[in-house]
């Protein structure tokens, strides 16, 4: 299939014959794909490069109702008007379909430019200082964990299907070629890197979307044959066992063409006259593939196009910094760019009907950035992670509130240094959302998920409870309504 | 080659104190007390040249260019530049060596779908041209209906170009039985095209080797040929690298050699260099000065000065490399310069080069570290730690690790508001900490150096200070001295500027190490491991001390490591 993004349209080039789809099906408000009768669990995670300030993320917010210790809520609903001046107006429609979280620490050890922090529960270790440095816990992402679990995928998707790993803002120089997601290879944690453009991305999915090698035997045997040279080198006995895997895993590709006409629509696209047309040709792919499941889950990096040098130096300086006025910062305004966004995914995920619900409400999606809120000269922080998470995840979150697990203010505890749970369990949460419980993210039986450096849990609240088996592999509370998953 | 990794060059790293406030990070490099005689950084012991070329120890997949330019290579380039191939080949993501580490072993997902739709559109285009089959296949391929020994003849000679080696008469009618299963004559030829332009060895460097010798695999002088070709200029092998394959010229060092310095004389070979040089001097965008700096010195506008700025960079190192056949020592002195506009000539205080005159002589600018690209910058102020640690980095080969944010946080606190003062004092100022200056005294003095040159790259005999909105504001007398630099080991103890700097650069062991080891790790996509590469990096490096530049680069393709790889 030929992805053409000038025309507007997309065009199944089947059997030479050129079949232009119904114009402007994706404007539709309530868009039907043909997906599967049941709703598969689906998980989303955004992330961007530097942090926030706590007033630029959380704004006023302040909660008004105590449900346990170091558990306060106020419903969003309660606002009139704007989240926050991040979560702008463009999350109006979704705050009863979203949660913002506030006292998600991570337990690092290291605080220097990192990776890791979100989406590992983890920094790499001390002395370290390289932003693709692996995270000291030893284990993969929460997005590879989950791509490679059994309990998300049956043995017979592929493997360039079980995640999607995007960075469409093409122009950024410091998360360029760079993700969140860290795989196991070789015995070794790495980045993966990420597919920057539209037509790679789409490339993944054409043969789902259906019209590669419609009807013709000639094509059929010809992607046999092709397989069957790979099969041959592959074969070799000077060919080492992890090249007979490298070579395994494009001949996935192959068969994959192979399968031939699939049953699903791929969603319009626009001109990629700008930044803003990528990233919604690929939110609109990817909410297309997660529709159809192809895939379900899925990793974005949403960089700065402003480029490195002017961000970054900025990004040491967020502290105190505002949208407007004489403390006003661009990088904030990105940041809020940033936001608008995930809005924007939030919305064409929405715009998805399913058999129970929409696509938002059978995903979870989580967007979180590189860095806590910045305290004075701690632009690196790992403390106060500016989470939010919306979907309901099947019915699995509670949605709709500002959630604070902070400890409580007092004269002699400066509002920056108010400590929350652990990332970890945030992390773990997600997992057991997706259906996993501790036998399936524990590498090591009851040490849960990510990092534990020695007494990084001394001085939370509740550190002790945190650090117990029970309290690692615990689900955040008030936000998780799923059952224990132990 | 191998897989790439972080691996430290052993040895002679000085790992500096990491106190709880402290400067964190490592001055590195090779240990050169392996070799004290030679005062070289590699050693080549007897134990390692018997392990040499075992560093290539995995199957590496064709990068984006070599795919691009094989294909080209196969095809004509009035096929490849179709606009619907190009717009297929340009969807998968352009691979960025090593710096950024995005040359991964797997090829993007995007890869398979790719191939099989380029061939398709490709073969299409081929048959449809009245011309293509009698320039690219035997010329009995242009006449219908095919006989089986013209089939066959193609097969040998098209299918023997994208294997790149000799087909054997088992593989020729396996072909042939599957161009017949195809439905023959033009229609299978069509498709058995299609097949071969999917094969493996358009994705990957297949090498299976001729011999296995003490763990070793001597590669086939098919495989070297095709070494050669993909390390000089990205592309399969020409015919006469085939021929010499087949001819046993391969076999010798000296055959090798000859066939690599044929090719570097391509301009395929000089678009590698060229990009190595991006890769070297760590050239990624340039940022337009502030506009107020430029107005400073005449020029109006400066959008678009950091393109030009860039672009004279490289026209400067190809001038040295290529026109001048230059040393290490002339990369770092030529007064060479390539202002193509007023405002480009006015930084360099010269005349803007022509035809008549294509090369402008700048003496204010000596050499690669006087480029404008690499002292510009975009703020108010130029910043000696971010000239003296890319100095460091780039050119010394040294790690330099990011201040403790805290410990630079409690710093800034306790020295206060700093910004009423010279670049020069107030650097001083905020490093003066015990814990800082053990990483800040190698950084901010070859920083210092530079301070007679603006914010554009030009000279200047004071310090003049813009703020955000590109005010000018104080100006402060400039101290250009640095006492102990600590280049090297015996290098100079003080330096007056930064010209002197340069040539004591230009005479450093330790930095013409550095470029024979950047060289080796942008042509071979890997990182250094010191056990599997002392070898062929220690031939890099004696030719970086004496030699031209592409003498080092000869040395970094044209050695006993390309003849092996390491057994499964």
């Amino acid at each position: 299939m030929k992805y053409n993004p000038k025309s507007r349209r997309l065009f199944l080039c089947g059997a030479g014959a050129a079949l232009v789809l119904p114009a402007l099906r994706s404007l539709m408000p309530r868009e039907a794909y043909a997906g599967p009768e049941t709703t598969p669990p689906r998980y989303i995670q955004v992330l961007n490069p530097y942090g926030p300030n706590a007033p630029l993320y959380y704004g006023a917010l302040k909660a008004n109702q105590n449900i346990e210790p170091f558990v306060n809520v106020k419903a969003l609903s309660e606002l009139p008007g704007a989240i926050s001046p991040i979560l702008g107006d463009a999350f109006t429609p979704f705050t009863s379909k979203l949660s913002v979280l506030r006292g998600i620490d991570v337990l690092a050890e290291n605080w220097n430019h990192q990776y890791c922090f979100p989406t590992c529960a983890s920094s790499y270790a001390a002395g370290l200082d390289n932003d693709e440095a692996p995270p000291t816990s030893g284990q993969e992402s929460i997005d590879v964990m989950l791509s490679n679990s059994a309990k998300v995928y049956g043995p017979e998707v592929p493997a360039v299907r079980r995640l999607v790993v995007l960075n469409p803002v093409i122009t950024d120089d410091y998360s360029k070629n760079r993700s969140f997601s860290w795989r196991s290879a070789n015995g070794k944690l790495e980045m993966i890197r990420p597919v920057k453009q539209t037509q790679a991305f789409f490339d993944a999915f054409a043969s789902g979307f259906g019209g590669v090698a419609e009807g013709d035997p000639r094509e059929t045997a010809l992607l046999q044959a092709v397989y069957a040279d790979y099969k041959k080198v592959r074969d070799s006995s000077r060919i080492s066992a992890a090249d007979k895997q490298k070579l395994e895993s494009y001949m996935s590709l192959v068969a994959d063409i192979q399968k031939g006409a699939g049953t699903c629509t791929p969603a319009m696209q626009v001109d990629e006259v700008d930044i803003e047309a990528v990233i919604t040709n690929q939110f609109r792919i990817l909410a297309a593939a997660m529709a159809c499941d192809l895939t379900r889950v899925a990793s974005i990096t949403l960089g700065m196009s402003m480029g490195t040098y002017p961000r970054h130096e900025q990004h040491h300086k967020i502290y105190g910094k505002t949208m407007s006025g004489e403390t006003a910062s661009e990088l904030a305004v990105d940041l809020k760019l940033t936001g608008s966004r995930v809005a924007r995914l939030l919305g064409i995920l929405d715009a998805v009907t399913e058999s129970s619900g929409t696509l938002l409400d059978n995903s979870l999606v989580y967007w979180a950035m590189q860095y806590g809120c910045v305290v004075i000269g701690g632009e690196h922080s790992a403390n106060g992670m500016p989470v939010m998470v919306a979907g309901g995840a099947g019915g699995k979150l509670k949605q709709g509130h500002y959630i604070d697990f902070r400890e409580p203010a007092s004269e002699t505890l400066h509002d920056d240094s108010r400590r929350g749970i652990p990332m970890n369990n945030l992390l773990v949460t997600f997992m057991n959302c997706m259906g996993l419980s501790s036998e399936d993210y524990e590498a090591t039986s009851g040490k849960g998920y990510g990092s534990y450096p020695p007494n990084a849990l001394a001085k939370k609240p509740n550190g002790a409870f945190w650090d117990t088996t029970a309290g690692r592999r615990s689900p955040v509370p008030f936000l998780y309504t799923g059952e224990a998953m132990g | 080659m191998k897989k790439l990794a972080n691996v430290h060059a052993g040895g002679w790293i000085a790992v500096l104190a990491c106190t709880a406030v402290s400067c964190v990070g490592t001055i590195g490099g090779s240990d050169p007390s392996e070799n004290e005689g030679t005062r070289l950084t590699y050693a080549c012991t007897e134990q390692r040249k018997l392990a040499r070329g075992v560093t290539f120890d995995h199957t590496r997949r064709l990068s984006h260019a070599e795919l691009v330019h094989t294909l080209g290579a196969l095809l004509g380039e009035s096929i490849i530049g179709d606009a619907e191939i190009q717009t297929k080949l340009s969807g998968l993501p352009a691979d960025e060596m090593v710096i950024a580490g995005d040359f991964t072993d797997n090829p993007p997902v995007g890869t398979a779908l790719a191939l099989s739709q380029v061939s398709k559109r490709a073969v299409e285009l081929a048959m449809a041209s009245p011309t293509w089959k009698t320039d690219h296949l035997p010329s009995c391929a242009g006449t219908s209906p095919l006989t089986d020994a013209c089939v066959e003849e193609v097969v040998e000679q098209f299918g023997g170009q994208v294997w790149r080696r000799d087909l054997s008469s088992d593989e020729v009618q396996s072909y042939l039985s599957y161009y017949h299963e195809a439905g023959a004559d033009m229609g299978g030829l069509s498709y058995l095209l299609r097949r071969l332009l999917q094969s493996p060895s358009l994705v990957f460097h297949i090498e299976e080797g001729a011999e296995i010798k003490n763990g070793r695999i001597r590669l086939t002088d098919f495989e070297v040929a095709s070494r050669i070709s993909y390390l000089t200029q990205n592309t399969m092998p020409d015919d006469a690298l085939m021929a010499a394959a087949r001819s046993g010229e391969l076999q010798s060092l000296e055959g090798v050699r000859a066939h690599v310095e044929r090719l570097l004389a391509g301009e395929k070979a000089h678009l590698k260099v060229r990009d190595f040089f991006r890769y070297y001097a760590r050239l990624g965008t340039v940022p337009d000065p502030m506009p107020a700096v430029g107005a400073q010195i005449g020029i109006p506008d400066t959008s678009g000065l950091g393109d030009e700025m860039r672009q004279e960079a490289f026209d400067f190192f190809e001038h040295v490399f290529w026109s001048d056949e230059g040393t290490f020592h002339e990369l770092m002195t030529s007064s060479a310069a390539f202002p193509r506009s007023e405002a480009m000539a006015r930084i360099f205080d010269t005349e803007v080069v022509s035809s008549e005159a294509p090369v402008a002589s700048a003496a204010s600018h000596p050499g690669l570290l006087h480029r404008p690209a690499l002292l510009t910058n975009a703020g108010g102020r130029t910043s000696p730690i971010v000239r003296g640690a890319r100095l460091r980095k780039a050119f010394l080969c040294d790690e330099l690790g990011m201040p403790d944010p805290a410990a630079v946080a409690e710093r800034k606190s306790e020295v206060g508001d700093i910004e009423n003062m010279s670049n020069r004092d107030k650097t001083m100022k905020l490093t003066d900490a015990p814990a800082c200056i053990a990483c800040h005294a190698r950084v901010n003095g070859i920083g210092f150096a530079f301070e007679g040159f603006d914010q554009l790259g030009a000279t200047r005999s004071e310090e003049l200070v813009f703020n955000e909105q590109g005010e000018p504001g104080a100006t402060w007398p400039i101290d250009t001295t640095a006492q102990d630099p600590e280049l090297e080991p015996g290098g100079p103890e003080r330096l007056s500027d930064s010209v002197e700097l340069a040539l004591a650069m230009s005479e450093s062991y330790k930095a013409r190490a550095c470029i024979s080891r950047r060289l080796f790790e942008y042509y071979h996509a890997s990182t250094v491991d010191i056990a599997n590469d002392s070898c062929i990096l220690s031939e890099g490096e004696a030719q970086s001390q004496s030699g031209t530049l592409q003498s080092v680069l000869i040395a970094t393709i044209a050695n006993e490591d390309i003849f092996w790889k390491q057994e499964p």
